[in-house]
């Protein structure tokens, strides 16, 4: 809740002088620069002041890091108040239940919030158990509460997983949830593997095994004896051994070729050493934590992607090995291996060939490397890498106001920004997720999908650090906030394997208010006469801006109560496009500490950043069919046709409606014209009636009755099928044949006629050639067959003996 | 001994030439002074006057040895020096080189339980020991029955045990009566020392007050020493119903007795009860503590068998028989074993029920004998060598199954753990009667493998031996085992395991469609098989007469091929067998043949008769179809060679029987057709074990009838 | 490129078989028994599910029926009287990969092998169950078997049977743990086939009870079913076979019947005056005793040898 300042009453003919020297140093005239006021102290945009102090506000982080449990991977990590109190619900849903803690929680929120300060993940359990003493030391109840909250703080603690951990805000967030996501996703997979490499190598052992037994070796006296145990002493075992050699072999034995691929494939399955690395990550990790992981490998470079590129390859020359003995393992355990087709194959056996189960389970390559760096020197590998479908997921780090391709020396507005999204984009292959610190959720989607993808990831992540500014005046996690607010780092995530469109493809949730141009947020605050109001304010990329005190000099301090038509904000300021433009200031909003509401007006060169950055995110909201401008075109094309449509068809009915009638009257006329001429005519007037008679056949009622008869036609037609419902019974053959579904394959009709009959594929009778047996042959099939398939039909040989008796017998079975 | 003066028996007599003798055997304590027995000629040739005369002399017998002992009892308590198992007044343990004790109860009173702990606690403590279960017929006999005995033997010793041994040394009896049908099977000497429990003499039952009264005069008659001990009432300070319990305070008191670890006995009692309460733990525990204090402060007697160094087993298996096989078919590498319950064929699958899964194998319990064997068939068809195990009256269900077997050769291990026939006959008792059905019963020809195990370990790796031999020479193979070894608890030899034993992984390779399925090697019969999977060797198996190819073939010269080429792998194989080792030297007097269980009372027999300067040999055998080679030759090194076996043959005197008549041993019947050769037999079918003492006693009268023959 | 060379590389060897590939020696039955159609259906529906030959094992006892094996030309076991479910069942037990047919007949298994019959529908194991029911003893000659109709003269009966038939099907719906069971006639070919391949289908023990002629002892059983179609009942609904309307012309009585209703199962078993043909019952979910005997086959010989180690240390010392 801010006041605004007490306003002097200013004099009218200094008005034109102030707005002229604002205007001049919108446009930058240095002298104006020089002779106006840039923001002083901490000054902040409006909507912002109530961040000032974040220790009493309650933001995402710390998170709490679940550990890995093979059943549900769907919560990596949770914020720590959500945790806590979603905990304690479990066990005490309602309100009375865990009274003391519940009110209590907060203050245990606030001392782990204190507690975590540094940059990388703590134990959690053990820290709770310190916050839990704490709290029962800083309570100090009597002994039955005590005992209660020492109960129900021991439930709490109780879903404080074991090896799960705390991490608060800090730089190094984005690596450190990176790596939290591989372990949950590559870790079992790992274990599986290993699990399966062994089965494998079991199964190859034991055909070795087989081969041995059968083998001469296998029955030459040592291991004849052996195997029979102490108690072959009672035997001669090389009498033994001489007469297991000399049975025949049945059972084959192996090629030696056979023979060393299953020993070479069992020896890579073996000698197989699952190193616990999971990461390897390229670049400058000024944190030594990473470097000190089991799982982690941290590689120094200065040319992140190639390198992250060749331990890559690297690894997976180590996993190619293991693969080729694994897959070479599964045929021959079921003797599948062909050697013409497999050898070649599996000397070419290379990571292009990995399945994606196997790709999955290679260490994960990261390059870690500047924005600065891709958008400039470092653009050709860049680009080379992102072309090249090796899994490498680049990380990058990026100041949402500035644009990486400057130049030394360069502002950031002196040039347009290079989109290292669209850039990505561009490589149309990738995997491409800009996202943010600030909201661990769309973080770890960007990882996660990333990592599912086994494609080349680039991942554009900003963190809100102000790098320029000694003391910052925000947390750097509203910093990154306000980057999303302000659309200078909208969110953004490209993933190529959900579809071939950008419809599929894109996905554009997290970002605020994503079918507006700004976010519209309130303001509420006091004004000069003191009572309560609101105004709704548009957070621009110039709000944004104003956080940057290395901008600052794009901004100047509008005078206390000076007013003025031609002040407009920075959000209306870019609605506007005719001449009016010109003459218009824009400013922006902000607080000071003293938390009086001040207008700042902002440079050219800043409003110019504000439009490009608002046609980037225009082509963003395009991209996920938001405010699309064909789409919108189109959806008033059809509206317009439909109407047309419809008009044409409202014409056409009156157009035919009007011919009826015309139609009508006309007969009428007729019919009258008719009886008149005949009066006239004196006949006589018996005649009238009849001719009333006659009338009846006037063709122009004609139509009408020659249109009713065919109706009634078509009913009767309509009608009469569904009684006649005529059963096959009636249909009788003349040709013999053979109903084969039906044949039971007794082998009756075989018995009796080898030619006439055979079987087909499915070893159902059919007839072959009926003209190879006699019309007898036909009956007694027919007669003989269980399952009455044979109908011998009328004969076909007319001068076969007795065929009146024959045919009397046939007539059951046609 | 036992001394129900039964007619018509031939007890203490044997004949030497025509004329009959009367002997009496000393108790190993007073050998030194009266040699092994006393012995001396009734004069008579006619067997029921002999029969009526030998009480007297019998009589006078035990005077003098009764008068010996007294001598001798005297000079022990003075000159502390060994043997002093009379359980008179003695200072800290004597030191014996083995003891037999008994424990003996109705059943349901845990007995056996108590029994096997001690024996597992001797061999964990480097014991040689042999347990020999005393099982009643009935599942429930009436209480305190005299035949409803139910109980243990354990023989333990410094060395290792063989056999179950001749009498006890000690018996515990939860009551009289179940003492009597132990006194009838010769289990007690005198001295034999007697702990019983004295609550019945105050039995409200005036009855039982009196059967209990006469019975200890009866057994003191007898030269047992009687101590009557308030088992129950010490009980009763611990549980409500000692019924349940009373054997683990049993346990208490030998543990003390025999100075076994204290440690070690509770852990085993923890493991019976580890599927109970803690509390139910404790409580077996308490009254095993209170058992051991008991007799610390009202037994005045202990015992030492301390094992020397040189004569513990290195890493030693504490198990029974079955439990040996079961874990033989898991070396075999076999993973079906296909049974249907029979005692006392089932706690070998009871054990692998248990246990199986570690190998990777399955149990099958069959809805009756011939699916078993049916189901164990078609895994083996299809590469999987399974394994059946059974007992007598289930091989006489699966015999078609079994000619199945060999008619189309396929390879399948069946185990038959003998008890007593013919039918249902005695299910708990052993018996070694199957022989011949497991040889014959198949109708038509049916060539087939059996071994028989004579030791623990045996049935442990003849199972291994069987699944191979199986395999290669494509034949069903029998394992003959019996109730003794099943249930017999000993200390074994860990086998050095190796996964050679396993069966290969089933061959899956393509077979050579020139190769037929029966692709019958002239000379030895033998052929490899397809299995299913197996790409182009697709054949029909049949049970029908069938040629190479599997085809059905009626006609004369493809059936007389095949019945050649089965009966010929049995000679092949015959072919790779070693002779068997003489027990002894390979000339004498006497060769004694067995085969199976009876192995160690038959060695312990001859070593103490060859100890005596008697030349008697003795030779087992394992492999019973085919023979062991070179029989004829060993055979011929001895002047008279005889079968000792656990079934039934005629007693050469028997009446309307005689050398024409006489139905021999079943061993016997093969040897005397395998050598042409007068192979005598001795057999008994007693239920129970034979005692080194018994056949001693054969060996002692067939030497004496050599002798009277010259 | 693309990875798509990952895929075609297993498929190059597969193999393609026709009614050829699984027609052993040429049938011995008499003209005009129905096992020829029974026969052809089974190599049909081999045919259409391309089942390798190594990998399949025809099982039977003894009896005209139990010839079946030696006319495919895949794996076949023809043991002894009564005794196929037993093998089968053993076949199975470790070898899930093979795929199991048992031809047995009414003598076979509703007399001497009964119990197998009880305990192998209960044990459900992954069989295809064919029981030729021709009511007689054919191979020896013209006996009665529990299935013969009382009228019938036979060589044991010579006035017809004392006793009125086994009902197979009221047996059969009474077991426990039962997952299929189907009723047809040999002179369909249709139904044949498509019950058939249902029974081969369904993952469990499919009991098919095939009434099938024997023209040489007992031609009037199937005769008077077929004069007289009304004596049969086919069995219609989503859930059973599909036939075309010849069929349904053939069987004009028929019944909507759901196969997961047990109860309705029973009863249509229960009325003798009709037969009902077509599936009578379908669980697709009952336990299967294959899935639990075929424990521990993926173990290595390591595995093994210390599980091995491990059951001897329970009895170390």
């Amino acid at each position: 809740m801010d006041s605004v300042a007490e306003t002097k009453q200013a004099d009218v003919e200094d008005g034109a002088a102030v707005i002229n020297l604002l205007r001049r140093f919108h446009y930058g005239e240095p002298s104006a620069a020089a002779s106006t006021s840039a923001p002083a102290g901490a000054i902040l945009p409006a909507l912002l002041n109530p961040y000032r102090d974040s220790s009493a506000i309650r933001y995402q982080y710390p998170l709490c890091l679940e550990p890995r449990d093979e059943g549900d991977e769907s919560v990596l990590a949770r914020p720590l108040g959500e945790h806590l109190s979603a905990s304690i619900e479990a066990f005490a849903p309602s309100a009375e239940q865990s009274k003391i803690l519940k009110d209590n929680l907060p203050w245990l929120e606030r001392y782990l919030r204190q507690k975590l300060t540094g940059p990388d993940p703590v134990d959690a359990p053990s820290l709770f158990a310190e916050a839990a003493d704490a709290l029962q030391k800083h309570l100090d109840l009597k002994e039955s509460n005590r005992e209660t909250l020492a109960a129900d703080l021991a439930r709490l603690g109780a879903a404080v997983a074991e090896g799960s951990q705390y991490l608060a805000y800090g730089p190094d967030v984005p690596l450190h949830l990176l790596v939290h996501a591989i372990r949950h996703r590559l870790a079992p997979c790992r274990d599986e593997l290993r699990r399966d490499v062994d089965r494998r190598a079991a199964a190859l052992e034991s055909l070795l095994r087989v081969e041995k037994s059968k083998s001469t070796a296998g029955n030459e006296p040592g291991s004849v004896s052996s195997s029979a145990g102490p108690a072959a002493r009672h035997l001669d075992s090389d009498a033994l051994s001489g007469m297991l050699g000399k049975r025949s072999h049945g059972s084959q034995e192996m090629t030696p070729e056979r023979r060393s691929r299953i020993e070479g494939a069992l020896d890579v399955l073996r000698s197989w050493d699952d190193n616990a690395v999971l990461v390897r990550i390229a670049g400058r990790v000024s944190n030594s934590w990473f470097a000190e992981q089991t799982d982690v490998e941290v590689v120094e470079s200065y040319e992140a992607c190639a390198t992250a590129s060749e331990m890559f390859l690297e690894d997976a020359e180590r996993f190619g090995r293991l693969f080729a003995a694994m897959r070479i393992a599964d045929l021959e355990i079921d003797d599948q291996y062909d050697p013409p087709v497999h050898d070649s194959w599996f000397a070419s056996f290379d990571w292009q060939v990995f399945s994606d189960r196997e790709m999955q389970l290679v260490s994960r390559a990261v390059a870690l490397e500047s924005a600065d760096y891709l958008a400039t020197d470092g653009l050709p590998t860049f680009s080379h890498l992102l072309g090249s479908r090796l899994p490498v997921h680049v990380l990058t780090w990026v100041r949402a106001y500035d644009n990486p391709a400057v130049k030394p020396g360069e502002g950031p507005f002196d040039a347009y920004r290079f989109e290292l999204a669209n850039f990505g984009i561009g490589h149309r292959q990738v995997v491409v997720a800009q996202t943010s610190a600030a909201r661990h959720e769309n973080l770890l989607s960007g990882f996660l999908c990333a990592i599912a993808s086994n494609r080349t990831s680039l991942h554009l992540i900003n963190r809100g650090t102000q790098t320029k500014s000694s003391e910052p005046i925000l947390e750097p996690w509203f910093v990154a906030s306000a980057a999303l607010e302000g659309r200078a780092h909208p969110f953004l995530l490209i993933d190529p394997d959900a579809g071939d469109h950008a419809a599929k493809r894109v996905r554009f949730d997290g970002n605020p208010q994503p079918d507006e141009d700004w976010p519209i947020e309130t303001l509420e605050y006091r004004s000069a006469d003191g009572d309560e109001t609101t105004m709704d304010l548009a957070f621009t990329f110039a709000d944004y801006a104003l956080l940057m005190p290395a901008l600052h000099e794009h901004f100047r301090m509008v005078p206390a109560g000076f007013e003025s038509d031609e002040l407009v904000t920075v959000s209306d300021y870019l609605q506007v496009d005719d001449e009016r433009l010109d003459r218009l200031v824009p400013f922006v909003w902000g607080i000071g500490e003293d938390g009086v509401l001040v207008r700042l007006v902002v440079s050219r060169a800043l409003v110019f950043a504000c439009r490009d950055r608002l046609n980037h995110w225009h082509s963003l909201q395009e991209l996920a069919g938001i405010q699309n401008y064909y789409v919108e075109e189109a959806i008033e094309r059809i509206i317009e046709e439909q109407r047309a449509a419809l008009e044409a068809e409202r014409e056409q009915l009156q157009k035919e409606h009007a011919e009826e009638l015309e139609a009508v009257r006309s007969e009428a006329a007729g019919q009258a014209m008719g009886q008149l001429v005949d009066v006239l005519m004196g006949a006589d007037l018996s005649g009238v009636v009849a001719g009333g008679g006659q009338l009846a056949t006037m063709p122009a009622a004609r139509p009408a009755e020659t249109e009713a008869e065919p109706e009634a036609g078509e009913t009767a037609a309509e009608a009469e099928p569904e009684e006649v419902e005529e059963p096959e019974e009636d249909l009788s053959f003349d040709e013999p044949w053979l109903d084969t579904p039906a044949c039971t394959t007794c082998d009756d009709c075989m018995g009796i006629n080898k030619m006439m009959f055979a079987y087909n594929d499915d070893k159902q009778a059919y007839l072959k050639d009926p003209t190879a047996g006699t019309y007898e042959d036909l009956v007694k099939a027919a007669e003989i067959c269980p399952a009455k398939c044979i109908h011998p039909g009328k004969p076909l040989n007319k001068n076969e003996p007795n065929l009146e008796e024959l045919m009397a017998r046939a007539a059951p079975y046609n | 001994m036992s001394d129900s003066h039964v007619e018509g028996d031939t007890r203490y007599l044997f004949k030497r030439d025509k004329t009959w003798w009367v002997k009496v055997a000393v108790p190993r304590t007073l050998r030194d002074e009266l040699g092994y027995d006393l012995r001396r000629s009734l004069q008579t040739h006619d067997l029921d006057a002999a029969r009526k005369t030998r009480w007297a002399v019998i009589e006078e017998f035990r005077n003098e040895i009764e008068k010996v002992k007294a001598r001798k009892d005297g000079d022990d308590e003075t000159t502390e020096t060994s043997g002093g198992s009379n359980g008179q007044a003695s200072t800290g343990p004597v030191s014996v080189d083995q003891h037999i004790v008994e424990i003996v109860s109705d059943s349901g009173e845990g007995a056996q339980k108590c029994g096997q702990i001690m024996g597992l606690v001797s061999g964990k403590m480097g014991n040689g020991v042999w347990t020999v279960e005393i099982i009643p017929a009935e599942i429930q006999p009436p209480a305190r029955s005299q035949q409803g005995a139910s109980g243990i033997r354990v023989r333990m010793g410094s060395k290792y045990m063989t056999n179950m041994g001749n009498e006890a040394d000690m018996v515990v009896a939860f009551n009289e009566q179940v003492l009597y049908s132990r006194i009838q099977n010769g289990a007690y000497r005198q001295g034999t020392v007697v702990l019983l429990e004295n609550m019945w003499a105050e039995d409200p039952e005036p009855t039982v007050r009196e059967q209990y009264a006469e019975a200890v005069a009866d057994f003191k008659d007898r030269g047992l020493i009687v101590h009557e001990l308030p088992i129950q009432q010490e009980c009763l300070k611990l549980v409500p119903d000692p019924r349940k319990g009373k054997n683990m305070f049993v346990l208490g008191m030998l543990c003390r007795i025999y100075k076994r670890d204290t440690d070690k006995a509770k852990e085993e009692i923890a493991k019976i009860f580890r599927k109970k309460s803690d509390k139910v733990i404790k409580i077996n525990h308490d009254l095993f503590d209170a058992g051991y204090a008991f007799a610390r402060d009202n037994v005045d007697f202990e015992f030492e068998i301390v094992s020397a160094e040189e004569d513990r087993l290195n890493a030693a298996l504490v198990m029974n028989g079955n439990t040996a096989a079961g874990l033989g078919v898991m070396a075999a590498g076999m993973e079906l074993v296909s049974m249907y319950p029979i005692t006392p064929a089932t706690s070998a699958s009871h054990y692998l029920a248990d246990d199986f899964h570690l190998t990777g194998g399955f149990v099958h319990q069959a809805e009756d004998e011939i699916a078993a064997i049916g189901f164990a068939i078609g895994a083996s068809y299809a590469g999987k060598t399974a394994c059946t195990i059974t007992s007598g009256p289930g091989i006489a269900l699966k015999t078609e199954m079994i000619g199945l077997a060999v008619m189309a050769e396929i390879p399948l291990v069946i185990i038959d753990v003998q008890r007593g026939g013919p039918s249902t006959g005695l299910p708990t008792k052993v018996e070694q009667g199957d022989l011949l059905a497991c040889l014959f019963g198949a109708t038509g020809d049916s060539p087939k493998v059996v071994l028989a195990a004579s030791t623990i370990s045996e049935c442990f790796h003849f199972v291994i031996l069987a699944r191979k031999l199986a395999e290669s020479f494509r034949v069903p193979v029998l394992i003959l085992t019996d109730a003794n070894l099943a249930t017999g608890v000993q200390a074994i030899e860990r086998p050095e395991v190796t996964d050679e034993w396993f069966a290969p992984p089933i061959d899956q390779s393509p077979w050579d469609k020139s190769v037929p399925p029966y692709d019958w090697d002239e000379k030895t019969g033998m052929s490899e098989r397809p299995i299913p999977g197996m790409r182009g060797g697709e054949y029909i198996l049949t049970g029908l007469a069938h040629n190479r190819n599997s085809k059905i073939a009626y006609d004369t010269q493809s059936n007389q091929e095949g019945m050649d080429m089965r009966s010929r792998k049995l000679a092949a194989l015959a072919a790779t067998l070693k002779p068997p080792e003489v027990y002894g030297d390979p000339e004498g007097d006497l060769l004694i043949v067995g085969w199976g269980s009876t192995i160690g009372a038959i060695e312990e027999a001859v070593d103490l008769a060859r100890s005596e300067g008697k030349k008697v040999s003795s030779l087992h055998l394992r492999f019973l179809s085919p023979l062991e080679p070179g029989l004829k030759e060993i055979f011929a090194g001895f002047r008279k060679v005889k079968t000792i076996e656990l079934n039934y043959s005629d007693e050469p005197d028997a009446p309307l029987s005689g050398a024409e008549y006489r139905r021999y041993a079943q061993l016997a019947y093969i040897l005397r057709a395998h050598t042409l050769m007068d192979v005598d037999c001795w057999s008994k079918v007693p239920g129970h074990p034979l005692s080194p003492a018994a056949i001693g006693r054969v060996i002692d009268g067939t030497l004496a009838q050599i002798e009277g023959a010259e | 490129m693309f990875g798509l060379k990952g895929d075609w590389s297993l498929d190059v060897k597969e193999r393609y078989f026709t009614l050829e590939d699984y027609c052993g020696a040429e049938p011995r039955w008499c003209t005009g028994c129905g096992d020829h159609g029974i026969l052809a259906a089974v190599h049909r529906v081999c045919r259409d599910a391309q089942l390798k030959p190594e990998k399949t094992v025809a099982v039977s006892g003894i009896g005209c029926s139990s010839r079946l094996p030696h006319y495919m030309k895949t794996y076949g076991f023809h043991g002894l009287h009564g005794r196929a479910l037993p093998v089968a069942c053993g076949v199975k037990s470790r070898r899930p990969d093979l795929d199991v047919w048992v031809a047995t007949g009414d003598g076979d298994c509703f007399s001497i092998g009964a119990a197998h019959w009880i305990h192998a529908m209960r044990y459900n194991m992954d069989l295809t169950l064919l029981v030729f029911d021709n009511g007689i003893y054919g191979l020896t000659k013209k006996q009665t078997s529990p299935t013969t109709p009382m009228d019938i003269p036979t060589n044991t009966h010579p006035s017809g049977a004392l006793l009125p038939p086994l009902n197979p099907l009221t047996v059969t719906l009474g077991i426990t743990n039962i997952s299929f069971v189907a009723q047809i006639v040999d002179w369909n070919a249709q139904l044949r086939h498509e019950v058939i391949r249902k029974a081969h289908e369904h993952k469990g023990t499919s009991f098919v009870r095939i009434i099938q002629r024997c023209p040489v002892y007992v031609e009037s059983i199937g005769k008077a079913l077929q004069d007289e179609p009304a004596r049969m009942q086919l069995l219609t609904h989503e859930k059973g076979v599909q036939v075309d309307d010849a069929v349904k012309r053939q069987f004009p009585n028929h019944a909507e019947h759901d196969p997961s209703d047990i109860h309705a199962a029973r009863e249509l078993a229960e009325n003798e005056s009709v037969l009902p043909l077509g599936i009578l019952y379908h669980n697709p979910d009952a336990p299967r005793y294959d899935l639990m005997s075929a424990v521990g086959l993926d173990m290595t010989a390591e595995e093994r040898l210390a599980g091995l180690n491990e059951a001897l240390d329970h009895f170390a010392i």
